[in-house]
């Protein structure tokens, strides 16, 4: 089956996980199968052991203070909303710049429309080009408490964080909100010795875990209320989750079996990230140089690619982008089209009508993959 | 003696603390009464001055 598909949809998940991840999922359905936290009994244990050893290699691939400052969720957005609804007061004021995903953008909005906070978009540089500080200290008001930012466009790969911003919101007194959920794996944000404040991130897309993972990682011990009330394993006599962090964050069984494995996935990003970027830097270089010679195809995003993520977004002018998406389709290549969960980034590029087609490459795939995408292309391109 | 952790992360970092230590323990149910912690506790017995020093940076009580 992996042979008749042709994957370019990495950005919304890798398909291809290294051995290394199916062989921890295997090991721990067939060997433990318990639940972390729950009961004294050796596999519960066993699990708990493991859950540990999980948020230790999460906290060492961000370099966060703290294996207990690593909240689990079940992907970025419930990060997120745990974030936005525990640590924003009713008044407070937000900054989401013009390129967040609607995992940002969508419970800031509804936060707003609730009249419990207020927000702004502010303009964030594509990668590589200086800040308007200027711009966003127009923005700020005395509530302002957050500053929330994209590590990557899902779009077309850009790199929006740069150091530089965790100084001038510490001069405001805002803090940082990272949404590393593209480029985790790739460019792997480092919390303490950049100062971020928190950080949301998926386990499923560059670090290679299996769907239903994800978290938010703090640089300090976090203090806000928890998103859902339930189970938490300990202290069961109390009437609302018990002061305890990580776990006050976590009610509800976890999904370990998917923990378990986005911990042999970030072992494996840690271990190969060289080679990874390496071949992902030749198969996006290859598709880049090729695609932007092919006539009416129209590439969105900065020229200045070299940073970027292996993700591309283009349209052929004067095709619909579901009509290619179809064609392609047809021939068994993943790829995906339309606005991607991001109107706020759509927008900004003018594409928020047309959308667009993304292709976004992954270590796994192959050069003559590539050329099959470019010679279906080529051919639309000249109907 | 046992340690009685609020955060079930703490039992494991600790026990990998005490294993770096050399310290013998087991881990078992936190005794009932003390039941506002969490399930597991650590039991051990080795001194107590030693395992508060090492510990410093945790939520726990002795019982």
């Amino acid at each position: 089956m992996n042979k008749d598909y042709i994957y370019f949809d990495n950005a919304a998940t890798t398909r291809i996980k290294p051995d290394e991840v199916y062989q921890a999922f295997s090991y721990f359905v067939t060997n433990i199968g318990a639940s972390p936290g729950r009961g004294s009994h050796p596999l519960a244990i066993e699990a708990s052991r493991m859950l540990y050893q999980v948020r230790k290699t999460v906290a060492n691939f961000f370099n966060c203070p703290s294996s207990s400052q690593v909240i689990f969720t079940k992907n970025a957005t419930e990060a997120a909303n745990l974030f936005f609804r525990g640590y924003l007061q009713p008044g407070d004021h937000v900054l989401i710049s013009m390129h967040e995903h609607n995992a940002i953008f969508r419970p800031v909005e509804q936060l707003r429309r609730q009249g419990k906070i207020s927000y702004s978009v502010y303009p964030a540089p594509y990668s590589g080009a200086a800040w308007d500080y200027g711009e966003i200290e127009r923005l700020i008001t005395s509530r302002t408490r957050i500053l929330a930012l994209s590590l990557a466009s899902n779009l077309t790969g850009e790199v929006f964080f740069s150091p530089d911003i965790v100084s001038f919101l510490k001069k405001h007194g805002i803090k940082l909100l990272l949404d590393a959920s593209q480029g985790a794996g790739r460019l792997r944000p480092n919390i303490a010795a950049n100062g971020i404040d928190y950080l949301i991130f998926t386990g499923h897309k560059d670090l290679y875990g299996l769907p239903g993972t994800g978290g938010l990682c703090c640089l300090k011990p976090p203090e806000f209320e928890p998103l859902l009330q339930g189970g938490t394993g300990g202290d069961s006599s109390t009437w609302t989750n018990p002061d305890a962090t990580p776990e006050k964050y976590e009610a509800g069984t976890a999904n370990m079996p998917a923990l378990w494995s986005l911990k042999a996935g970030c072992e494996y990003v840690k271990l190969n990230h060289a080679a990874i970027s390496e071949k992902e830097r030749v198969l996006y270089r290859y598709c880049y140089d090729n695609l932007r010679q092919i006539p009416r195809v129209k590439l969105y995003g900065t020229p200045k690619r070299e940073a970027n993520l292996p993700i591309l977004l283009f349209n052929i002018d004067g095709m619909d982008c579901q009509e290619l998406a179809t064609e392609l389709n047809q021939q068994r290549i993943c790829i995906r089209s339309g606005l991607h969960c991001n109107i706020l980034g759509h927008t900004s590029l003018g594409t928020e009508k047309t959308g667009a087609i993304r292709v976004s490459l992954d270590y796994n795939n192959k050069l003559e993959e590539i050329d099959t995408l470019l010679d279906i292309i080529n051919r639309l391109a000249k109907e | 003696m046992y340690l009685i952790f609020y955060s079930t992360n703490d039992v494991y970092e600790v026990e990998e603390l005490l294993r770096e230590n050399g310290i013998s323990f087991e881990i078992v149910p936190t005794p009932l009464k003390e039941s506002i912690y969490c399930g597991v506790c650590i039991k051990t017995e080795e001194p107590v001055a030693l395992a508060k020093n090492l510990l410093k940076e945790y939520r726990f009580k002795i019982a």
